[in-house]
């Protein structure tokens, strides 16, 4: 049985690195007799599989992983009374939160059926709000993107340097809660009882851009052009603000949340 | 609500794994400070990765925590990219939980477990804003104690702490903590609180004691300075190892170098060997019951999702419940895919059977430490393991598909001559000889046999103590007659060959038997840059040279100078329970080649076991 789990990862948790995180949720998954499925072999591992590694320094409060299950059952590894008993997701989402620090916390699972493709294949978009600037300077960037006919980036990759046009990889840019909803309405299905949940700010700059493995753009990459094309920050800072990935997208003609 | 954190997103984001230094692992303790008296803050003076795979630290940070009047946060060494921040923003050194500064602390406890993290210690204190020389404290900075192994001999650091606690730390913390509590609330005054700590059995506070020196440099005499304490240190040991155990230790989000839950099973080691420091000073052998670690084993899995648990002791094999609890441990946790790590054991047939089970054989190796190539030179170090018993286990886990051999020896041990050091070749290639005895059809390809060398540092409460060690140019000669015996064998292209640092052994071997006047020749290398000398790379010689220089100490008297049985010891203040009567005679036994038995077969009458009431029963 394959389920895809949204996860947040906030706080301190951010300086934790992706394969600690994977480690995490296996000792996470076995001390709460989560009943995930090992790989064969003389080494088996937990089956799972990330959307997207998240960057260092980076917060999210919607990424996905996906696993495999045996049931839904509560394994002998826990050390309670609830071992046998099986869980609904409602139950099994409070089970897991109530063995994890409060950085790293399961807001969805979801049945995916058996010849569902990794998220990680499917994933096309991802949605970012930045915290750290003046409404003013948000107002500034959200113009600069619309005004610009291609914004050049270069990516430095272990081989070689690759250009990327940033125009064509954002979807929008906007400053503010508001102004992001109304641009993202037409492009992308979100699952607005959870934004509602988040509580976003109405005045911090909002990207919603393509993700995935053709094409990975990071909002970092965006602020870094931003700086140099304007010269407004003579260099570019990247730990001056602080960047939270709000959720992933799957789809091309509509990008529809991993939620859903 | 995100908790605070010591260091900014920008310096966490510009150092090496800044996981390091977050905190808020799991199983972590975190207090209010308004409902604590006493704060202590635990140090294991390296790397995160490394401190973090302590269980010393791991026990008595579960100790602590237990009295609800005391919260123990950790700290370890920053990294040498921090370092330099913290040094140049001025940012004090923080323990992990708190996220703050350790000099805020009442208690700052430091684990001294090899003589190279010396440096480190200089570091923590210096970055902790903490006067280096205990002199200089005042009522303000925390008590600064130190802890493990080479506490034994705590004389080259005697300036920089204001007590040392010798020996296990399960016996008289409270003591001490309960003496601080009272004297904080009816006026402290730290003098005051260190002549009553130092009443206490087992603690010893270096300044009320005096050593001076004849013209040669030895000690002429070492006193107290005032009536009330003790003239002797007593060494501390529990005797209920059941009392304190963490059931739910502390994992980190990133990978220790001791990556499961651990299983003490034993404390002490019943071998006697002439060499081993750890043989003595854990003396008697205290065992756990097996019903006891079964039910702690099942705890320690639940509450930290390991997926591997392993035994740790001196001597595992000689733990009598082994059988037992190893299957036991097979059958409660294989299914759940928990992986069994078996400590290096005595290699018959239920190892071989238990290692066939929980290891891929293709992929593991077999240990033997026989330490000695030569039997005589086993006999001189009391090691009992003949070349039979090491040829015959070899033969049958070659028989049983294993491949691959370690062996562990030391080069320079007393008496040692060139036919002892030829005599490791031949031993390793007696063993590839025995691999290739088996048909060729049921080899497991080639056999693959690694001899690893230590340096021998004599080493204080052990009979060698008052050996000479070799010097570095001595070890570099002996190596490389040793690689060019290797080269001579038949099988010699199975035999790899790995050895240890000189130099590096050399200082260990300083600091070990060190005095106080090692303590100057320590603050120099400390101001010359030396830190995390046990990192062969960050290891700087030439400074450690010109540190001995300026302060007219020479190494050449602690390392190879034969001591006179007469001479008073700069340990000699300390009562472990073996006494040094029995030192001496093993030393001389050892001078005969001749050995003596373990404590199962026949008590050698050390002197140990006054720990235990009614002394030892095996």
């Amino acid at each position: 049985m394959k389920v895809r789990i949204r996860f947040t990862k906030t706080g301190s948790m951010q300086y934790i690195g992706h394969l600690d995180l994977m480690r995490y949720f296996q000792k996470l998954f076995r001390r709460c007799g989560f009943d995930v499925s090992y790989s064969q072999g003389f080494n088996p591992h937990q089956i799972m599989s990330f959307a997207s590694p998240l960057g260092l320094g980076v917060t999210t409060v919607a990424d996905y992983l996906n696993v495999s299950l045996e049931s839904y059952k509560v394994t002998s590894l826990a050390g309670d009374d609830y071992i046998g008993r099986t869980l609904d997701v409602k139950e099994w989402i409070e089970r897991i939160n109530l063995f994890s620090n409060e950085m790293v916390t399961v807001t969805g699972i979801y049945r995916q059926p058996d010849n569902a493709k990794p998220s990680m294949s499917l994933l096309s978009a991802a949605s970012y709000v930045i915290y750290g600037m003046e409404p003013e300077q948000a107002a500034l960037v959200e113009e600069f993107f619309n005004s610009e006919n291609e914004i050049k980036y270069e990516k430095q990759t272990k081989k070689s340097v690759k250009e990327l046009d940033l125009k064509q990889g954002i979807y929008a840019v906007a400053a503010g809660y508001e102004k992001y909803c109304a641009l993202a309405e037409s492009i992308a299905v979100r699952d607005n009882d959870y934004e509602k949940k988040m509580a976003y700010s109405a005045d911090a700059l909002y990207v919603l851009c393509k993700s995935g493995s053709d094409v990975n753009i990071r909002p970092d990459m965006f602020l870094e052009s931003y700086s140099m094309k304007t010269g407004s920050d003579c260099e570019y800072n990247r730990y001056k603000y602080d960047i939270v990935r709000t959720d992933m997208f799957y789809g091309d003609e509509k990008l529809i949340s991993m939620s859903m | 609500m995100a908790k605070k954190l010591a260091l900014s997103k920008e310096i966490l984001m510009s150092v090496e794994k800044p996981a390091r230094y977050i905190g808020d692992e799991l199983n972590s303790v975190v207090k209010d400070l308004n409902e604590t008296d006493i704060r202590f803050c635990m140090c294991f003076p390296d790397v995160y990765e490394i401190g973090m795979s302590h269980l010393g630290i791991q026990i008595l940070y579960d100790m602590f925590n237990r009295r609800s009047d005391t919260w123990c946060e950790r700290v370890y060494s920053p990294w040498h990219d921090l370092d330099k921040i913290m040094r140049r923003e001025n940012i004090p050194l923080f323990a992990l939980e708190s996220q703050d500064a350790v000099k805020e602390f009442d208690f700052l406890g430091i684990t001294l477990q090899y003589e190279m993290c010396y440096t480190n210690v200089l570091q923590i204190l210096d970055l902790s804003q903490i006067p280096l020389s205990a002199h200089d404290r005042t009522d303000n900075d925390p008590i600064v104690i130190g802890g493990g192994p080479c506490s034994y001999n705590p004389e080259p650091l005697h300036e920089f702490f204001d007590i040392f606690y010798i020996g296990e730390g399960e016996t008289v913390y409270d003591e001490l903590l309960d003496l601080y509590k009272i004297m904080k609330k009816s006026g402290y005054d730290r003098k005051e609180f260190l002549k009553k700590a130092a009443c206490i059995e087992g603690l010893y506070v270096p300044s009320l004691y005096e050593a001076a020196y004849n013209e040669d440099g030895t000690i002429a005499s070492f006193e107290k300075k005032i009536k009330e304490i003790p003239d002797k240190i007593k060494k501390q040991a529990e005797t209920d190892l059941e009392k304190y155990y963490p059931d739910k230790p502390l994992v980190p989000y990133i990978k220790a170098t001791q990556d499961r839950a651990v299983l003490e099973i034993m404390r002490g080691c019943v071998r006697g060997c002439r060499f081993c420091q750890a043989g003595m000073i854990y003396r008697p052998l205290r065992i756990r019951d097996v019903e006891y670690l079964k039910a702690l084993a099942r705890k320690m899995i639940q509450s930290t999702g390991y997926e591997e648990i392993s035994l740790s002791s001196l001597s595992s094999s000689d733990y009598k419940h082994l059988q037992e609890l190893v299957y036991f441990l097979i059958e409660e946790f294989q299914d759940k895919r928990v992986n069994i790590s078996l400590p290096s054991l005595r290699i018959d047939a239920f190892s071989l059977d238990v290692m066939g089970k929980v290891q891929d054989v293709r992929k593991s190796s077999l240990t033997f430490a026989p330490e000695a190539g030569s039997q005589r030179l086993r006999n001189v170090i009391n090691k009992g393991l003949t070349e039979e018993i090491i040829l015959k286990g070899a033969k049958d886990a070659f028989d049983g598909g294993w491949n691959r051999v370690k062996l562990y020896f030391m080069l320079g041990l007393p008496s040692e001559t060139e036919d002892d050091i030829a005599a490791i070749a031949e031993l390793a290639n007696k063993i590839a000889a025995e691999y290739y005895s088996i048909p060729k059809d049921k080899r497991n390809g080639k056999v693959n046999v690694v001899v690893s060398t230590s340096l021998f540092v004599p080493k204080p409460f052990t009979p060698f103590q008052w050996e000479a060690m070799n010097e570095a140019d001595d070890f570099t000669s002996k190596k490389g007659y040793l690689m060019s015996c290797i080269r001579k064998q038949l099988n010699q292209k199975s035999i790899k060959y790995n050895s240890h640092d000189s130099e590096l052994s050399v200082l260990e071997g300083v600091f070990a038997r060190g005095d106080r006047k090692c303590a100057q020749v320590l603050l120099s290398a400390y101001r010359k840059g030396c830190m995390f000398d046990a990192w062969s790379e960050y290891f700087d010689a030439d400074k450690w040279d010109e540190a001995f220089e300026e302060n007219g100490v020479n190494p050449l008297f602690y390392t190879h100078r034969k001591r006179g049985l007469d001479e008073i010891l700069p340990w000699d203040f300390i009562d472990i329970g073996v006494t040094k009567r029995h030192l001496i005679s093993e030393y001389e036994k050892s001078m005969r080649a001749e050995t003596t038995d373990n404590c199962f077969v026949n008590c050698c009458g050390c002197g140990a076991s006054v720990y235990l009431k009614g002394g030892c029963k095996f």
